[in-house]
């Protein structure tokens, strides 16, 4: 018998040193799993200071779970220990295990414990736009890309695309619009002033669009330092590059951000997933693109969010991809978790006079039937 | 010159009303010098002209008014796009998470969830099964269900 401190619902057993050698009578009826023992023990020995029996005959562990004295003997009311009797059938068994202590996996959520509405954490990862696209939309940097009606065998339809620095498109501007020298009219076939007022060189430019893309680290087209603009040829005072395939007219960036994670699944191994929902919740701001909540699931056990931005630089539409990866350089474009669409291209407005014929239309109409409204009216 | 209007009834006879309506007699008399003016050439050209003067001076004055009104819906001038947005391209690229806490955890008294197969010799600790069967030759029926009773419930294998 031992004095032994032990779970109900535990398979340990004791030390066979640390017990005590009696022997007893089993009272006459009795059923293997409740029995009582009857203990001479004389009048030295406290019988109750015992709570726990191996009898070798019946092969079974007990708990003691009371005593009483009848006769001048201690009498043990025993109950079996079947975990610790089998303890060793048990262990040798193949159990589908949904909870245990030494092993777990973390990916699985333990509705066991709740949240707590305090102690929320919040984190973030940011990246200057400078950085994503190479050019700061307050500086001078970034390309602008102008399609222009104009003489040129490699143009896509009427029009071909040239990509500039921002400063090479302001002095191609102010050049066409400060002087009509380069029409190269006689002034005595027709004056200057009438050119001016014959010729608008801006009809030819159909589109403009700045990308936030630092034009020496574009490299897309051919490089010319000329503009055809409609009969015209304009020099340029840079280089510009002309998108004569539609190949050349898409462009992409690539860059990441570093996953924030929930701080008490980095600190406990068995709390991976409090970095799903709904313990962790993610936003990303990529504008124009939006503002978008991630899946969670995606972001799990990953430490790179790549985000990847294709645009066409004729009309500036532009794709978002984002994927994430273990490692840098892990991303796959393919297999893009959300892919969305945008416009990255700013339109630059270039004046020009343009005749509508739908408005025109409308205002005669409603001037027409004006004046016979009010001939009517006095006749 | 006398005229005579000429009815026909219903019933088919035909009879003279002319006196019956002074009004017809008046109306006859405006058409003939109408007519009369026609044939002279003097009283359709004054009408005609007075009439063309009238609707030369209206439109004199009503056309200004209508194209006024044409001119403020015309387009006097457009661009090849609208202005674009350079504040998208300046905002920062920003990923940011929010985390909530979750109460203190007792692994060691529930364990934490593995959902899996395993002999159970080699877990320690709290361990807590689905449906699980014990059969052993050295137990009694009794036990057997007490046993599986603890391992459904979770028992701690030490």
């Amino acid at each position: 018998m031992w004095s032994f401190d032990k779970k109900r619902n535990s398979t340990k057993i004791p030390e066979e040193s640390a017990g005590r050698v009696f022997n007893g009578e089993l009272k006459q009826e009795f059923t293997i799993t409740g029995l009582e023992v009857t203990f001479n023990l004389g009048k030295e020995l406290y019988a109750p200071t015992y709570n726990y029996a191996y009898i070798p005959n019946l092969r079974r562990y007990y708990f003691i779970t009371d005593w009483y004295y009848e006769a001048g003997l201690w009498v043990a009311v025993c109950a079996v220990d079947v975990l610790a009797t089998f303890k060793t059938e048990i262990g040798n068994s193949i159990q589908y295990v949904t909870r245990a202590y030494s092993d777990w996996d973390p990916n699985i959520i333990d509705t066991a414990y709740i949240t707590r509405a305090e102690g929320i954490v919040r984190d973030n990862d940011v990246l200057s736009p400078d950085l994503f696209w190479g050019a700061s939309a307050w500086s001078d940097s970034g390309t602008v890309v102008i399609g222009v009606v104009g003489a040129n065998a490699s143009s896509i339809g009427a029009v071909t695309y040239y990509a500039m620095a921002m400063s090479t498109f302001g002095a191609f501007m102010d050049s066409m619009l400060s002087g009509i020298s380069w029409a190269n009219i006689s002034a005595s076939e027709i004056s200057e002033e009438l050119q001016k007022a014959l010729i608008n060189p801006t009809q030819y430019i159909v589109s403009c669009k700045w990308f936030p893309i630092l034009f020496s680290s574009f490299h897309q087209g051919a490089i010319t330092y000329q503009i055809e603009l409609g009969w015209w040829s304009f020099p340029l005072i840079a280089s510009a590059q002309v998108l004569s395939t539609v190949s050349s007219a898409w462009i992409s960036r690539e860059s990441y951000l570093t996953i924030p994670h929930n701080p008490q699944s980095r600190t406990n191994p068995r709390l991976a997933y409090l970095d799903l929902a709904p313990y962790s919740s993610y936003m990303l701001k990529f504008l124009p693109f939006g503002i978008f909540q991630l899946d969670t699931t995606e972001l799990y056990d990953k430490t790179y969010l790549g985000m990847r931005v294709e645009s066409n630089l004729m009309t500036g539409d532009s794709v978002l991809k984002l994927s994430t990866s273990g490692a840098l350089g892990g991303f796959n474009w393919e297999n893009s978790f959300l892919v969305t669409e945008g416009q990255i291209g700013v339109t630059i407005p270039v004046g020009q006079i343009a005749a509508d014929i739908g408005k025109y239309k409308n205002a005669l109409i409603a001037g027409g039937s004006t004046a016979i409204a009010e001939i009517i009216d006095r006749t | 010159m006398s005229v005579s209007i000429w009815t026909q009834t219903e019933a088919g006879s035909i009879y003279d009303t002319s006196h019956k309506s002074g009004k017809i007699d008046s109306a006859w008399t405006r058409a003939k010098n109408t007519i009369t003016g026609a044939i002279t050439g003097n009283n359709i050209v004054d009408e005609g002209r007075s009439l063309l003067e009238g609707v030369v001076s209206s439109v004199r004055e009503v056309l200004p008014k209508a194209l006024s009104t044409a001119n403020a819906a015309m387009a006097q001038l457009s661009f090849s796009g609208t202005t674009g947005n350079f504040q998208s391209a300046s905002e920062d690229i920003v990923l940011s998470a929010k985390f909530q806490p979750i109460v203190e955890q007792y692994p060691e008294k529930i364990g934490s969830p593995l959902y899996k197969k395993r002999y159970l010799h080699d877990l320690s600790g709290f361990i807590k099964c689905e449906d699980a069967v014990f059969s052993t030759t050295l137990a009694t029926s009794v036990e057997e269900q007490a046993v599986e009773e603890f391992l459904n419930s979770g028992f701690f294998f030490e």
